[in-house]
């Protein structure tokens, strides 16, 4: 037998493995999981009432004809029944998701980013730094979340900027956290090693190497973090001190609802069912989201 | 003794991925007889792993399907047998060692209670009794301070220490059947030697067979009577062990035993098998070595080979085709 | 020529024992000196724990130092800055044992060779490309690999990317840590081959660090034999073998299995385990082990002599009563 040569025969395979598009992977996945695919269809029915709410919506949200004041489900084309002062209810909630979820979008981006900026420098660069800013998290931790978000809001006043101002500033340090857990794995993978000796700068490593493999939990953090934010902004505002009527959101429909309990039941029940929906929905989506990139688990 | 204790005719395994259905294992025979050593040989994905799991009843039930072929053991169908009957099996009469000793212990429980678990199962026993036999036992597999040992907690032993343990644990039942799947690779090549030592030395002790699997064809050599050598989901070889190592048939094991660094001229280019093992998927409908058999014809790629046997000496090659019969070298 | 040389390296670790207890000095590399020729093969050999990837990280500068030196072509790594050394890692390169940890898996195989041609800015862009394509086909892969990631991979393709991406900057050290003990038997050969094949084309120099004594027989020129953080014994490879003088280096080859069931192999089975590295015997380390441990060994530790022209090891049957043995 003669010595054979190293070069090695591609594989024939190699080749045909083409790169079947992003999306069609995505949802052929998405398909497999019931619990994803519901998740995955809330989203998207939120995502349209809020983008095209103001032409689905059956009355305008604001206009508060008094005479039909808490009229029950069902009656004049009134689907969900009206509220104390005549608005129709399914309107104002059609209204009140482009609310929730501009709150819980921007809320989770923002916290994500600053969250992230400071796990990634304390994960990263250890030493005093890392010391100085974890303590800063554990402190704020031992703080109610809620709580926090009160005295911040309480502070800033009310108003949608400043509501997601006071959220982000209770929420960026799970992020931070989380993220900070993250890169210290990361940093310790061998082709973080394998950077240093090919002798990439360190800020490079960071950039090219560590960033793009934290971009997963980023992304599943961000998706589950909305649940809580819209809960958050609900209960908020549920106190007074968020979203200020007229403007409909699903936690002052609540709040205002909350003196009919008795006597008109809708006025609460719905406002409620739509944010145990949609936080719902967002966290099946999370969940799956998890479980599909996470590599742990991907590597079955 | 020559009686059959453990036979597999014809087993085929499918798995479902999330790309579909792949058969790892397509259509094994062996069989084993009492007080033998048998090596399986093959490399990551030849199934081998897959082949000891089924054999234990070990694998993964949602996943993974028996769809051809029949598993006997001690003249029992334990093919397609319940859970629950296997359980009976498993650790009484057969036993198995793994790979890794760190991760195949229950780290909060000591010693002593993870070696009292299988006696607890299958043997009516005395706690007292069995605290003899459990030091007995790791006596017998060279641990020392037995008595101590058995309070202690798996993190406190080394990894030689840990792979006794395992040793130990497997014997507890004496099974008629040990399967040792990549006993050593785990371990240092002085406690290897020790390990081997120790396992020949209790193979002769007990009438036991040894079904034994692994990568490395120098433990293959030491320990066995008998190989099968696996690829791609099939065996393409079966010899006595010196009757393989003189004169292996198929081109594979030529191959592998060509390639140990031994077989060369020191600083030379070391022989190598071009190519890597395809995956279950990339098989096509001819023999699954022939991309990178250095012998391959016509008939290679467009048929699969069946079994062509000379005496005890079996090989999956149509260079062993009887009109054919090409001594390679 | 010596290309490297490393003088009374050390490397130890701390490990805190909790509060009011004193911390664990773990030596893992203790007092290592030897010197590496331009062009040769030079093995380190050991089994887990006996620092021998510790030694082979802190040449490299990719771990700390206790103490010690290390001479690159007359420079002494250690003092240097740490742009300098940055600079420097053009020169010197490393392989891993596991390629699938040792590559990002979020980058194409154009981009993890890219990467060590921009940041030495070697090439003027333009021809980065072409030299990618000429190192991707040396190590036996294809233009078509180019925007694939490693995960397409198998470990020996893999292990050809990471040989890659130490060669292509023409270096000439390469530290390759347990190369091929990661890979498939029928791969491995190919491996080892490819890494026998690159240095006669480029003049490499290896520190070739393994547990696996047939390969480092086959292809290292000499090696030194590694025991609890200590060099034990220091030889030309052919005459290691032929010749091993410490009794661990002898339990070692001895325990290596045979290639073919009818060799008879007088085998060393060495009693006990490598004892724990943060609490290490006294005197020689290797003494709870040893076949011929005598008195001396257990309180004094023996120092390295060279008893045969080139044969370096360090045993009290070699300095003392030579009959013993």
């Amino acid at each position: 037998m003669e010595t054979s040569t190293i070069t090695t025969t591609t594989n024939p395979i190699d080749s045909k493995v083409q790169k079947k598009s992003k999306f069609k992977f995505f949802f052929r996945k998405l398909s497999k999981s019931w619990t994803g695919m519901l998740g995955f269809g809330i989203i998207i029915i939120l995502i349209v009432l809020s983008l095209f709410g103001q032409w689905i919506a059956p009355f305008d949200p604001m206009d508060a004809p008094l005479r039909d004041r808490l009229l029950p489900p069902l009656t004049d084309g009134h689907i969900l029944g009206t509220d104390q002062l005549g608005r129709d209810i399914l309107s104002r909630l059609i209204a009140g998701t482009k609310v929730s979820m501009i709150i819980g979008l921007a809320t989770a981006l923002l916290a994500g980013v600053v969250g992230t900026i400071i796990g990634v420098t304390a994960g990263y660069f250890r030493g005093w730094v890392d010391v100085v800013l974890m303590r800063i998290v554990d402190v704020q931790l031992s703080f109610p979340f809620i709580l926090l978000v009160l005295v911040v809001s309480a502070v800033l006043g009310a108003g949608l900027t400043n509501i997601i101002i006071s959220l982000a500033v209770g929420g960026w340090v799970i992020f931070a956290r989380v993220i900070r857990s993250e890169v210290l794995a990361i940093r310790e993978k061998e082709f973080i090693t394998a950077a240093i000796a090919t002798g990439v700068p360190k800020l490079e490593i960071l950039v090219r190497h560590i960033l793009p493999n934290i971009f997963t939990p980023i992304i599943i953090l961000v998706s589950l973090q909305m649940g809580t934010y819209i809960i958050a902004e609900a209960s908020v505002s549920f106190l007074g001190f968020g979203v200020q009527p007229p403007t409909p959101a699903w936690g002052n429909m609540l709040n205002e609802g909350k003196d009919y309990i008795f006597g008109s039941w809708w006025l609460i029940t719905f406002p409620g069912l739509a944010i145990v929906l949609t936080t719902l929905g967002v966290n099946l989506f999370g969940d799956w989201l998890r479980d599909t990139l996470d590599p742990e688990l991907k590597g079955e | 003794m020559t009686e059959v204790l453990l036979e597999i005719k014809d087993l085929g395994i499918q798995f479902k991925t999330g790309e579909g259905v792949v058969q790892p294992i397509r259509g094994v025979n062996f069989s084993l007889k009492k007080g033998e050593t048998l090596g399986v040989v093959g490399e990551s994905g030849s199934g081998k792993s897959v082949t000891s799991l089924a054999i234990m009843g070990l694998l993964p039930e949602k996943k993974s399907k028996i769809v051809s072929g029949s598993i006997h053991f001690n003249n029992q169908d334990v093919t397609h047998l319940k859970d629950r009957q296997f359980r009976k099996l498993r650790g009484n009469e057969i036993s198995m060692i793994f790979q890794e000793p760190m991760t195949s212990l229950n780290p909060v429980f000591t010693i002593g209670e993870q070696l009292s678990e299988p006696l607890k199962q299958h043997k009516k026993m005395a706690k007292k009794d069995r605290k003899e036999a459990i030091i007995n036992i790791l006596k017998q597999v060279g641990i020392p301070r037995a008595e101590q040992i058995i309070n202690e907690y798996p993190h406190q032993l080394s990894g030689g220490m840990r792979q006794r343990v395992m040793i130990s644990l497997a014997l507890l039942c004496d099974p008629k059947l040990l399967i040792c799947d990549e006993p050593t690779t785990a371990l240092d090549v002085t406690i290897q030697a020790q390990i081997l030592e120790l396992m020949k030395q209790i193979k002769s002790e007990k009438d036991m067979s040894l079904l034994f699997i692994t990568h490395d064809l120098g433990v293959v050599a030491e320990m066995c009577d008998r190989v099968v050598v696996m690829y791609a989901g099939e065996i393409v070889e079966s010899a006595e062990i010196n009757e393989l190592f003189d004169n292996p048939l198929h081109p594979y094991t030529k191959g592998l035993i060509d390639s140990l660094p031994t077989n060369n001229t020191r600083k030379s280019r070391l022989f190598s098998i071009k190519g890597q093992v395809p995956r279950p998927d990339e098989i096509g409908k001819g023999c699954a070595f022939a991309n990178r058999c250095p012998y391959a014809f016509d008939k290679c790629i467009a048929s699969a080979p069946p079994t062509f046997s000379t005496g005890e000496h079996l090989s999956k090659c149509w260079l062993q085709e009887p009109e054919r019969q090409v001594k390679i070298q | 020529m010596t290309l490297l040389e490393v003088k009374n390296l050390k490397k130890y670790y701390e490990i805190s024992q909790g509060l009011f207890k004193p911390k664990v000095v773990v030596k893992a590399v203790d007092n290592v000196s030897f010197s590496i020729k331009k062009g040769e093969t030079f093995a380190l050999v050991g089994e887990s724990g006996c620092g021998k990837s510790t030694t082979g990280k802190t040449l490299l500068r990719l771990t700390g130092t206790t103490s010690g030196e290390i001479l690159y072509k007359g420079k002494d790594l250690l003092a240097l800055s740490a742009e300098k050394m940055r600079s420097l890692r053009a020169e010197m390169q490393m392989v891993f044992q596991d390629p699938y940890a040792s590559l990002n898996p979020k980058m194409t195989i154009k981009q993890i060779l890219m990467e060590p041609l921009r940041v030495h800015n070697k090439f003027q862009p333009e021809e980065r490309l072409e030299k990618i394509l000429k190192i991707l086909e040396i190590v036996g892969l294809s233009k078509e690999h180019l925007d694939r990631h490693p995960n397409e991979f198998s470990g020996g393709q893999r292990q050809r990317i990471g040989i890659a991406r130490a060669v292509i900057l023409n270096p000439d050290f390469i530290v390759a840590d347990e190369p091929v003990s990661a890979l498939d038997v029928s791969v491995q050969s190919q491996v080892i081959n490819l890494m026998l094949e690159l240095q006669k084309e480029f003049g490499l120099t290896y520190l070739f660090i393994s547990h696996d004594l047939s390969v480092v027989e086959h292809m290292t020129d000499r090696v030194a034999v590694m025991y609890l953080g200590k060099i034990v014994e220091l030889v030309d490879t052919e005459e290691l073998f032929a010749n091993p003088k410490h009794p661990y280096t002898q339990a070692l080859i001895s325990a290596v299995p045979a290639s073919h069931p009818k060799e008879v192999k007088e085998r060393i089975v060495l009693k006990g385990d490598v004892p724990n590295p943060a609490n290490p015997p006294s005197g020689c380390t290797f003494h709870t082990r040893c076949p011929f441990a005598m008195d001396i060994c257990k309180s004094v530790v023996p120092a390295l002599t060279e008893i045969e022209s080139g044969h370096i090891t360090s045993c009290h049957l070699y300095t003392n009563n030579k009959e013993e043995k």
